[in-house]
């Protein structure tokens, strides 16, 4: 036994090594939760704490232990925010398009699992998953389960009973998250074989919804960001007791020394609410892409980007021609003429795609570049003349040396030059022969 | 170029000729060969043949059939003796015979692995073997290493990224770990001091991983010459090892050098600089077109000298381009640039620390000279065996300092001829370090109750603290993770306080040019300090001590900066001492240190020109350190400034020849004096370690205090100089009252107080024998 001087020693020894000056960790991560909220977000008046477990769960037993699970049901007409559950029914025509390459075409919409997990760190064997959300539709619900590991010695159970009841070791359900790939289904994986199993997470088919939700939001939404979209596209408003992601492994770990219900209970509350509105905007890109939602504000757009990732180009070009019908002034609009623009000139319509260059010439920066480099190619190499080609790329030239250096390149300017020597000397033969 | 033109040369050079105390020739030898063992793969043993290997030399075959047979060893042998077949071959078969079969190799840094790379790939490509090898570090791009992961037969790899990067992330890493049969551990001895604490501390994670997955590997270390090979090698991978040291690999001719510059003041004990004499020895060797390396222990040193020897060249940028310096500091691309540029040649001299001392391919020189002994015989057989590892004959120069340890070096050749004495010492129970071990450990696996005791000394009381912080979290018996942290980023196995300070160029553009270690950062780029980087000048307009960050601009001036360390010192705790004539004990003690100001000494002359003053914060430090009295016979009827000459000087002689023992850098120990100490009452010098919680170099020289004594007494008994010079006690404070006859008395009377236990006078390390040292 070390003597108590030694072992005080020992003790401010590590004091010292844990205040040292950390490299660059955001400062919600290093901080407790400084306020528990006064209840959990659906109310409960009277609970008592600290009481371990979670409201409407059980405990349930495996081979490895027991853990914490709840079921919750979700008619299929439940709204999240103003996002009805019902619009998953067009989910499953539109998995070629919202994943192209899941290999998932033609799935079932009751084959969808829809995942989300909770976890103690961002990576590393350290980080313990312990708390996962899985939704699906059966028998016309949305049934959502959630299996909650009370305490790290418990993550084993809980793996578990995840996978016998996804049958994942059989390859069946066909994932759904919101960039999962990247995180949940190798972080899953990894925890598995920490008990020495085998999940299987990452062969799955999968369709990560970061992706085309990326595709349809960016530049309109300030982020991607689930809860970005959430609640500026689905309207949702999440509860004041919602407990911010970055900080979810401060509060469980109160949790663990505390036992107070209060730490778990928003944890587990937000993990439901990830699973419901990811269930929810899956919908919505579903039913997008199916033609069963109209478009709202930069949605055509985001569409028309999606459809032609997916090598739809006629649908497509349908929604860039409605988004530049409808959208004002702004990036979005410039996006979508020059988009049009490429669709135009592909398919020989250069007459159609000429209007929309002459609109993007007076607009900023590297758009309006773009429209000077579409016209003269036009006007020089299918309407032969030269003068008119010459004229905007003097025009673009004169803009591109006075802009500013971020958007005009030397390599722009160089390219200008070079087409302008062409043209120069292509209009001095036109004329020679002229006069002859 | 000729190296007998060129020792013809130095040898009738008249401003050197008398420097050169000691010419030995080491002959070339005949190679001894063994045969393959058995059961090795048909197909390997061809290929082996095929590259003219016929036969493996008998350390070849000793090494290779211990691994097969599943023994843990260290193989003992000299540079370019074909240690690395010892490995490969095992490693090769393995695979051949199981293709599920993995190895890890383990390189001190990240160039020596590159290197293997080259060496293994010509070996499979010849036999056939389907066997795919990844180098895993910071430079492997994001993409590939999964292949890495999931496809390396053999990851090549440091102990850095092992540490940091493969261990908390071993569920990547099931296939290595499962099929793990051998882990290789190349240059054995530079893990010693805190970063090899640090390393055995890692490989205790990584067997502990290796249970989990179900693997038992076996180790293959390979070492360069020191005296405890083999009690290194088990305190790293916590095995009993077998040694293997019997070289059967033929070696090339060599003419080693001692070279001691001549007394500039007899009196005073003062020689030629060892700057001076190694650039005038560098210059001679570079007029004879003899390709050099030259060697110097400081990266102030190699500035200095670079600039020097760039000096005397005609002034035009090609053949500034020729001499180039090199260390620790230097970005990557610069670096990787000299090494090219010296095996192509167009590098004439590159004066370098010990970073290019390990095996950086920089191909073979015809010459290389130290500037001062290096600190250890195994890092100078590595630093002379820079020179020759074609056939042709090498030249080696070891050009001494005016220290102790030099002086002890050059005019005692049995030391480096005979049997090391040296040992490469570790403390993997350092509390500091195995504390923050054991939370990488704890994050990577669970810990069990019954792995408690495996773990290091403290575990049970770090454990608790852990808990009660709720950085970890205990339930059944088992201890797991409960934070957010990733605890393997915030430690770094090189340093023993990770904090550096960051040099920045003010530029315009402003960019980084290095980085320093803390404490040296309070001496070296305080305020007002000249910093030197490639031979060029920086003033450093302000250090920001809370931000770790000084600001620099280069300059052109004549001088350079020194700054003296203020230090205080209290024993915390005795660990063991003893009491005769004299007291001596060892424990831990609480370091108080300041630095207080700084002195400009101007260059060429070295005269002091100025001083100024530094206004940085006191720093404090627990560590381990050794202790011992004036013996009582001495200080009777002494007047005070009679023992605080003698006090000091026994202090100055001690801490300059522990080094000779405890194969660490000079400055990893200081030394600290006090007339009347509070601890023991009496006149009392201490030998403190400069890292956090010691290595036990404490215990070491508590232990060897006999031998230590010994050679403090002879150094001094047979320096030259009248009454004490920087070689032996250091010089007087004013002519004629040197203290060294009293220095001399107090280790003579302390060695017969310790008559009975080992004497490790010259002429028992004389007997040792000459055979020569690793190389």
């Amino acid at each position: 036994m070390l003597r108590a001087e030694t072992r005080e020693r020992l003790r401010l020894l590590i004091r010292e090594i844990e205040t040292r000056p950390r490299a660059a960790a955001p400062a919600s991560m290093e901080r407790e939760p400084e306020a528990v909220p006064a209840r959990p977000w659906e109310g409960g008046d009277d609970l008592e704490v600290p009481q371990r477990g979670l409201r409407e769960a059980v405990r349930r037993e495996t081979d490895e232990g027991t853990f914490t699970y709840r079921e919750l049901r979700y008619d299929l007409d439940y709204a999240v925010g103003g996002q009805s559950l019902s619009e998953l029914e067009a989910l499953a025509g539109a998995i070629g398009v919202l994943a192209p390459d899941a290999g998932a075409e033609g799935a079932e919409l009751e084959s969808l699992l829809f995942l989300d997990i909770e976890t103690t760190g961002l990576g590393g064997a350290g980080a313990i998953a312990f708390l996962v959300a899985t939704g699906r539709v059966e028998g016309g619900a949305f049934v959502l389960r959630q299996y909650l590991a009370e305490s790290p010695a418990e993550e084993g159970a809980l793996l578990d009973a995840l996978i016998a009841d996804t049958e994942v070791e059989r390859g069946e359900p066909v994932l759904a998250t919101y960039n999962g790939r990247a995180f949940d289904a190798p972080m899953l994986d990894a925890r598995a074989t920490m008990h020495r199993r085998r999940a299987g997470f990452e062969s799955l088919r999968h369709v990560d919804l970061l992706m085309p939700a990326r595709a349809v939001y960016r530049g309109w939404l300030a982020s991607c960001r689930l809860a970005t979209i959430e609640s500026e596209v689905m309207g949702l408003t999440r509860p004041s007791a919602d407990v911010d992601g970055a900080e979810v492994p401060a509060w469980y770990f109160r949790y663990l020394r505390t036992g107070d219900m209060r730490c778990i209970e928003p944890i587990a509350s937000h993990n439901a609410i990830d699973v419901v509105s990811l269930a929810a905007l899956a919908g919505r890109l579903g039913a997008l892409v199916g033609g069963r939602r109209a478009p709202e504000g930069g949605e055509s757009l985001g569409l028309a980007r999606l459809l032609g990732a997916a090598a739809d180009l006629e649908s497509s070009k349908r929604w860039l021609e409605r988004a530049a019908a409808e959208l004002g002034p702004g990036d979005a609009r410039r996006e979508a003429l020059m988009r049009l623009g490429l669709h135009y000139r592909r398919a020989g319509r250069h007459d159609l795609a000429e209007p929309l260059w002459w609109e993007l010439v007076s607009t900023p920066g590297l758009w309006s570049l773009h429209a000077h480099e579409e016209l003269a190619k036009y006007y020089e190499h299918r309407c032969h003349d030269f003068a008119r080609a010459s004229d905007v790329v003097e025009q673009a030239l004169a803009l591109a040396t006075r802009a500013e250096p971020r958007f005009a390149h030397a390599r722009h300017i160089e390219a200008f030059r070079y087409r302008l020597a062409r043209l120069t000397s292509r209009q001095k033969r036109a004329s020679g022969t002229g006069s002859d | 170029m000729s190296i007998e033109t060129a020792l013809a040369a130095l040898r009738a050079d008249p401003t050197l000729a008398d420097g050169f105390i000691d010419w030995r020739t080491l002959p070339s030898e005949e190679a001894r060969f063994g045969a393959w063992p058995r059961g090795l793969d048909p197909r390997l043993v061809g290929a082996l043949r095929a590259r003219g290997i016929e036969r493996p030399y008998v350390h070849q075959s000793a090494a290779i059939a211990h691994a097969m047979a599943g023994r843990d060893q260290v193989v003992v042998t000299p540079t370019a003796s074909g240690k690395t077949l010892c490995y490969n071959v095992p490693v090769v078969d393995a695979v051949a015979r199981d293709p599920a079969s993995r190895a890890l190799y383990l390189f001190p840094t990240k160039a020596l692995a590159q290197d293997q790379l080259h060496e293994l790939h010509g070996l499979i490509t010849e036999a056939g073997i389907d066997l795919k090898t990844f180098t895993y570090d910071g430079d492997t791009a994001p993409r590939e290493r999964r292949a890495v992961r999931t496809a390396g037969h053999v990851v090549i790899t440091n102990p850095d990224m092992l540490h940091s990067g493969i261990l908390p992330n071993h569920t990547k890493w099931v296939r290595l770990f499962e099929h793990l049969r051998y882990i290789v551990i190349d240059e054995l001895h530079t893990y010693r001091g805190v970063f090899g604490s640090h390393v055995a501390n890692v490989l205790r994670r990584l067997l502990r991983i290796c249970r989990f997955y179900g693997s038992d590997p076996v180790f293959i270390c390979s070492s360069a010459t020191i005296a405890n090979p083999g009690e290194l090698a088990s305190m790293l991978t916590g095995r009993e090892v077998e040694v293997v040291d019997d070289n059967g690999a033929p070696r090339g001719e060599r003419v080693i050098a001692l070279y001691n510059p001549p007394l500039v003041n007899a009196e005073l004990g003062i020689r030629r600089g060892v700057v001076h004499s190694t650039r005038a020895i560098a210059e001679r060797l570079r007029e004879e077109s003899v390709q050099s390396i030259v060697f110097t222990g400081s990266r102030h040193n190699v500035e200095l000298l670079t600039q020097y020897l760039r000096d005397a060249l005609p002034q035009n940028p090609t053949t500034a381009a020729t001499v180039r310096g090199y260390r620790s500091g230097y970005l990557p691309k610069e670096r990787r640039a000299i090494e090219a540029g010296l095996r192509s040649g167009e590098i004439r001299t590159v004066v370098a620390t010990n970073a290019l001392e390990l095996g950086i391919d920089i191909g073979g020189l015809d010459a290389s000279v130290l500037a001062g002994y290096p600190g250890t015989v195994a890092s100078m057989w590595q630093q002379l065996g820079r020179a020759g590892r074609r056939q042709e004959t090498a030249l080696g120069i070891l050009v001494a300092n005016n220290g102790p340890l030099d002086q002890y070096v050059v005019t005692h050749p049995e030391y480096v001829f005979g049997e090391s004495v040296e040992a490469g010492l570790i403390n993997p129970d350092n509390p500091i370090v195995a504390a923050e071990h054991l939370k990488c450990a704890v994050f990577e696996l669970p810990l069990e109750a019954d792995e408690l005791a495996a773990m290091g000394a403290h575990t049970d009381a770090l454990l608790e603290v852990l808990a009660d912080d709720g950085t970890v979290y205990q339930q059944g018996g088992r201890t797991y993770w409960s934070n957010l942290a990733y605890p393997a980023e915030d430690i770094s196995l090189r340093l023993a306080d990770e904090q550096n300070v960051v040099i920045i160029d003010q530029g315009p553009p402003a960019k980084v040019v290095g980085e320093i270690a803390r404490p040296a950062a309070m001496t070296t780029v305080h305020d007002e300090a000249i910093y030197i980087h490639d031979g060029r000048q920086y003033h450093v307009d302000r250090l920001d001590w809370t931000e770790l960050k000084a600001y620099i601009r280069p300059v052109d001036v004549d001088y350079y900066t020194d700054a003296h360390l203020a230090v205080d010192l209290r024993v915390l705790e005795e660990w063991d001492g003893e009491r005769t004539e004299f007291r001596r004990g060892h424990g831990e003690v609480a370091v108080f240190y300041l630095a207080t100001l700084f002195k400009k000494i101007k260059l060429y002359t070295h005269e002091n020109i100025g001083w100024g003053k530094i206004r940085l914060p006191q720093d404090d430090l627990h560590t381990g350190a050794f202790w011992v009295t004036l013996p009582d016979s001495l200080i009777e009827g002494r007047t005070r400034a009679e023992i605080e000459g003698a006090l000091y000087g026994l202090g100055e002689v001690l801490v300059h020849v522990a080094p000779l023992l405890l194969m660490c850098d000079p400055r990893d120990l200081h030394v600290a004096t006090q007339v009347r100490s509070p601890h023991t009452g009496a006149p009392t010098a201490f030998l403190w370690e400069s890292v956090p919680g010691g290595v036990g170099f404490g215990q070491h020289l508590f232990d060897q205090a006999a031998r230590l004594l010994g050679i403090a007494r002879s150094v001094v008994d047979e320096c030259p100089c009248p009454s004490g010079c920087p070689a032996c006690v250091g010089p007087p404070a004013a002519p004629g009252e040197g203290v060294k006859h009293l220095v001399l008395a107090a280790l003579t009377s302390m060695c017969d107080a310790m008559a009975s236990d080992v004497d490790a006078s010259p002429e028992v390390l004389a007997s040792a024998g000459d055979a020569a040292g690793g190389g």
